[in-house]
């Protein structure tokens, strides 16, 4: 793996182990000494482990100056972007559940509070996002805290196509700065990714997911990065099981051979100990898994419902994943002139997409309500990983198509 | 020029994006800061660990969930029997009203007001 790409994982991956040991550190009420002891090894080890390499791979990448010139302009509307769609408190979820559980956790003594209240506060949401805020706010002064969520917020909105783009740009540099571009320019991802919400950095696990599995047969350090990355997508939204789940089942040969199967241990332990503990002794249980009983099988064969969640799918596409829309049509165009099957990792997307679909059926609300509410954040969260394996087929080729830009 | 400048001007546009959220943030007052500006000096007074109710008459629904926000992590219930004392905000119209309707049956610990609302805090005598 790239060295750019190896730096993007390192910071996100060391956020990640950073919430884990701040609520473990939380739950066993271990002193702050404790805590930072742990957050500066976290932090060496993501460093050596992740991104120092020995046995680098390192593209002597020359760029032209129209593609140098074109990156810019990208940026530029990036962060114009980001900057305008932006707002003071974030919206709606953000203060009403991430930022507001942060200020739980931010209390060492008090912090079981959050799991006494039962008024729309969603107590059983996990904690990748509230921790790490109250981890960083707790080292901030006053005046920075409203500044904090924003920045990690950005963070993971810049993330995102970067990391695309230093996979891509190896292999095929006009489509890495297409892509590029087109997450430039994306209102709707840059609102989303700006809100504040926890959507963003799991997308961006998700994909992390995908990336390290392209390397998992190189070096097998990839495998407990994948691990890692998909147990940090369950500590960030409860959605994140259902990925995990998915991918966890695709990739099980890799997971659980004999020659991996301590590497990913290894990635899932930290996580899956802190969600642990968290669902076991924490939260009380999730509401649409509270809602559900035994005739709750028979909405699967509701044909309105199931019709219901296809529209509103079709209509998100349309409006705001349309060149996703067009890259998958591309992508299969491809296939049947290649005479070639779908790759194995579409049919994982394809799968989660069916299962957060198939979700809504067991929706104890209204299901208009709940498809207009969430189904384009679900399809928020699934759209970097479905925008990276396509572009990857494109990117095959690199002598073919490339557009020297 | 290779992908170590790429990654110097992202982080280039991620700090100036941050600047100037920062400094927007500090002129700009929302809904919400005002509401923060009503509700200061609050958070001294009911303890972390308080059971605190809230009722709003003639308000939007969401300045429960700000006010709940704002004074967190003190945990503030809309529906609860089990409270110490009530945080009330009401249309500046109804203060004196609201303020006679209280002042008869329970203790006003805490009271404010600005041009939108009134609030007092409440409990029993």
């Amino acid at each position: 793996m790239d060295k750019t790409s190896r730096l993007i994982l390192s910071i996100s991956v060391f956020l990640g182990i950073v919430s884990c040991i701040y609520f473990i550190c939380l739950f066993f009420k271990l002193p702050q000494l404790l805590l930072f002891a742990f957050t500066i090894l976290a932090f060496f080890t993501t460093y050596l482990y992740i991104y120092k390499e020995n046995n680098t791979f390192n593209p002597i990448t020359q760029f032209t100056l129209l593609h140098y010139f074109l990156f810019i302009i990208c940026i530029f509307i990036l962060a114009q972007n980001c900057y305008n769609l932006s707002l003071k408190h974030g919206q709606w979820d953000a203060w009403a559940i991430w930022n507001y559980h942060a200020k739980f956790l931010q209390d060492s003594v008090n912090w079981k509070k959050l799991f006494q209240s039962t008024e729309c506060d969603h107590p059983d949401y996990p904690l990748f996002l509230p921790a790490t805020i109250a981890f960083f706010s707790n080292l901030l002064p006053k005046n920075l805290l409203l500044l904090f969520p924003f920045i990690l917020s950005l963070l993971f909105t810049f993330l995102i196509p970067y990391l695309i783009y230093s996979q891509l740009v190896i292999k095929n540099k006009f489509i890495a700065l297409l892509i590029f571009y087109l997450f430039c320019q994306d209102v709707f991802y840059i609102t989303r990714g700006v809100s504040q919400y926890a959507d963003t950095p799991l997308a961006f696990f998700f994909l992390a997911a995908f990336v390290c599995m392209e390397y998992a047969d190189k070096n097998k350090k990839y495998i407990a990065l994948a691990a890692l990355s998909i147990g940090i997508c369950i500590w960030t939204k409860n959605e994140g099981s259902i990925l995990a789940f998915i991918f966890i089942l695709f990739y099980a040969n890799k997971f659980f051979n004999q020659r991996t199967i301590f590497y990913s241990i290894g990635g899932f332990l930290i996580p899956i100990i802190a969600l642990l503990l968290f669902k076991t002794a924490c939260t009380s249980s999730n509401d649409m898994i509270a809602a559900q009983n035994i005739h709750s099988f028979k909405r699967l064969f509701v044909k309105e419902g199931s019709l219901m969640i296809y529209d509103s799918f079709v209509k998100n596409m349309n409006e705001h994943f349309y060149y996703l829309k067009v890259g998958f049509f591309i992508y299969l165009i491809l296939c049947i002139f290649q005479k070639r099957m779908p790759d194995k990792k579409i049919f994982l997307l394809i799968s989660c997409t069916l299962a957060y679909s198939i979700l809504y059926l067991f929706s104890p609300y209204g299901l208009d309500w709940h498809l207009e509410t969430s189904q384009n954040r679900l399809m928020h969260q699934l759209m970097p990983a479905w925008v990276y394996v396509i572009s990857l087929k494109f990117c095959r080729n690199k002598d073919n198509v490339n557009f020297y830009i | 020029m290779k992908i170590r400048f790429q990654s110097i001007l992202l982080l280039i546009a991620f700090i100036v994006v941050s600047f100037l959220f920062y400094n927007r943030i500090n002129k700009e007052q929302d809904e919400t800061d005002k509401l923060n500006k009503g509700l200061s000096g609050l958070e001294t007074i009911i303890p972390i660990n308080g059971n605190i109710t809230i009722k709003l008459i003639n308000t939007k629904v969401e300045l429960w969930c700000w006010a709940r926000y704002l004074l967190g992590p003190r945990y503030i219930a809309s529906k609860t029997n089990n409270y110490d004392s009530v945080l009330t905000i009401g249309t500046i119209n109804l203060k004196d009203s609201l303020y006679n309707a209280y002042s008869k049956d329970l203790k006003i610990i805490w009271q404010n007001s600005d041009d939108q609302y009134c609030y007092f805090l409440s409990c029993k005598q």
